[in-house]
């Protein structure tokens, strides 16, 4: 089926829907079908990336968050003659009214004529079933639809919220580049403070605070979301249970001394403290582990700016910390104290 | 083909008791035959331990089509999964996980999201999205029991990922029951409807050494547009 002026009445979509607009069905108690989801790696994620646009560098599928899927929500049943065979015996080969709502007529009629012809069009056939609690604007739209490559579905506009989520899915995150200690190699021997400072793999702005982050921007036609991901201060840990830790220093990349005052750091003795480090007081080979946690926000507009204060996090952006882990050698304490 | 919680282990004291007869050779046999047998006991609901590995009543462990994985639900539950299988050889694979993330996700609701052996069988997104389904009050406090049948199964190209398929069954639930996850007794106010039919579809993609994946979901279809779903 055919229809002119799917577009205009996108747009209308897309500017009624301005709240969240969850097509998942509600977590069902005791039994029932999985929530419906639009993942990356999903035929339906694919299609809601290619119908959007972004902003600054993206990847589709970098990050792997699930999407709320579009309000109006389309099944595949097949191309030109499965499809068409499937949408005829749904009718039990029986011609719908010419009445029946949402242009099943035509439909029927569309199906008909391809097995009739034998077509080989290239396409699929999609069936619209409601969904409790779907969007007005969803009633009025085809209960059938003959898709040619490339074409959109109707009422396929995004919430903006499943577009934070798109936007986040699509981040370059930055990973877990170097762990520079000083002294270099780790503190030689115990009780010899060791600077901790860590380095990402890839490019990253800086925010308020002097806190890292990253940010895209995903936009369909009459809805929009920026999304930013936001560095956590750095945690630092070991495995030796005796060793202290000095935190108060570490901001969100490590010692700040080390690039600010390096011959200080370096100069540091034994019972020295460090801005962000740790100090052995026993020999042994110990890993040093600094761990980064990532918090998302996100706006319902294309915003080109720094994260701002009040932001919402991403829906289900539960998004994996990095980690750097260095293993230092920590030789005995006589050696320290001259013995 | 992968089979689990088909064989029931053989009972611990049985195994000990012919041991001391039979001395320390078959000692260590029977020891290691109870190891290797190991599987989990069917979850009953409302049982002294509501969990997952608790220890159950010595019940007849359910039984799937060939190449399905049957979890273990309890007697007072019956879960029939169809055996078709596609004529095409290169779909049986992803028709049979398919078969087994449906009963696995299903298994998950019966013990109120205790069991999470159907994260194996999705990819990690999807698995975040579900997880969060699962935890939600109203799945870890309820269970089921009754019947419920899978029928209807068909398989397809995907027609946007043309490497992906996607898998469609019904799915007749009328006579199941929900109950209390700690009671086992049966909530009040439940009666079939046309939501206790309806037509699922799960996307799958081939990932390595030719295994398959679920990567996304339709919405389901319900009674009556999914006609073909009530018997």
């Amino acid at each position: 089926m055919r229809r002119t002026g799917w577009k205009a009445r996108l747009l209308v979509a897309g500017l009624a829907i301005v709240l969240p607009v969850l097509a998942a069905s509600p977590a069902r108690a005791g039994f029932g079908p999985p929530p419906v989801t639009c993942p990356p790696g999903s035929s339906c994620y694919l299609w809601l990336y290619s119908h959007a646009h972004f902003g600054g560098s993206h990847s589709p599928g970098s990050v792997p968050i699930p999407v709320t899927p579009p309000p109006c929500t389309w099944n595949p049943v097949g191309n030109a003659q499965a499809g068409s065979q499937y949408l005829v015996t749904y009718y039990q080969d029986k011609a719908p009214a010419r009445s029946a709502p949402n242009g099943q007529y035509a439909a029927y009629a569309q199906a008909e004529q391809m097995l009739a012809t034998h077509s080989a069009e290239p396409g699929e056939w999609y069936f619209r079933p409601d969904q409790p609690g779907q969007p007005a604007v969803c009633k009025s739209e085809p209960r059938w639809f003959f898709v040619v490559p490339g074409e959109p579905l109707p009422g396929g506009t995004l919430a903006p919220v499943s577009l934070a989520q798109l936007a986040t899915s699509t981040l370059k995150i930055p990973g877990a580049g170097q762990m520079i200690l000083s002294p270099a190699h780790g503190p030689t021997y115990s009780n010899l403070p060791t600077f901790v400072r860590v380095t990402f793999n890839r490019p990253y702005e800086i925010g308020p605070g002097g806190a890292p982050y990253v940010t895209d921007y995903a936009a369909v036609l009459g809805a929009a979301a920026t999304v930013w991901v936001i560095a956590e201060p750095l945690q630092l840990s070991t495995n030796d249970s005796t060793a202290t830790r000095y935190l108060s220093g570490c901001g969100y990349l490590g010692s700040q001394e080390m690039t600010l005052h390096p011959r200080q750091v370096a100069s540091t003795g034994a019972n020295g403290q460090a801005d962000c480090g740790l100090t052995f007081h026993q020999p042994g080979n110990w890993t040093i582990t600094a761990t980064l946690n990532w918090r998302t926000c996100w706006v319902p507009e294309v915003v080109f700016s720094p994260p701002p204060a009040n932001c919402t996090p991403v829906p289900g952006a539960n998004l994996n910390p990095i980690t750097w882990t260095r293993t230092v050698p920590v030789h005995e304490i006589q050696a320290a104290n001259g013995g | 083909m992968r089979r689990r919680f088909r064989a029931r282990p053989a009972p611990l004291a049985a195994t000990v008791t012919m041991a001391v007869e039979l001395g320390l050779a078959l000692l260590l046999i029977g020891a290691l035959a109870a190891c290797g047998s190991s599987k989990p006991p069917a979850f009953t609901p409302g049982g002294q331990a509501s969990t997952a590995t608790a220890a159950a009543p010595a019940a007849p462990q359910p039984s799937g089509p060939p190449g399905v994985a049957m979890p273990p639900f309890g007697s007072n539950t019956h879960v029939v999964m169809t055996g078709w299988v596609p004529r095409k050889t290169s779909l049986v694979r992803p028709v049979n996980v398919d078969k087994d993330f449906e009963l696995a996700y299903l298994y998950a609701e019966y013990t109120g999201g205790q069991s999470g052996d159907w994260a194996s069988y999705v990819s990690t997104a999807m698995a975040q999205a579900l997880r969060g389904a699962l935890a939600a009050r109203s799945v870890t406090t309820e269970s089921f029991k009754g019947t419920i049948r899978f029928f209807d199964m068909s398989v397809t190209h995907d027609p946007k990922i043309r490497a992906d398929v996607d898998v469609s069954g019904c799915v007749d639930d009328s006579r199941a029951l929900n109950t209390d996850l700690k009671t086992g007794q049966v909530l009040p106010g439940q009666s079939a409807s046309d939501r206790s039919y309806y037509r699922f579809t799960d996307e799958l993609a081939p990932v390595a050494d030719g295994q398959w994946q679920v990567v996304g979901n339709y919405a389901p279809v319900y009674y009556p547009q999914a006609k073909e779903c009530k018997p």
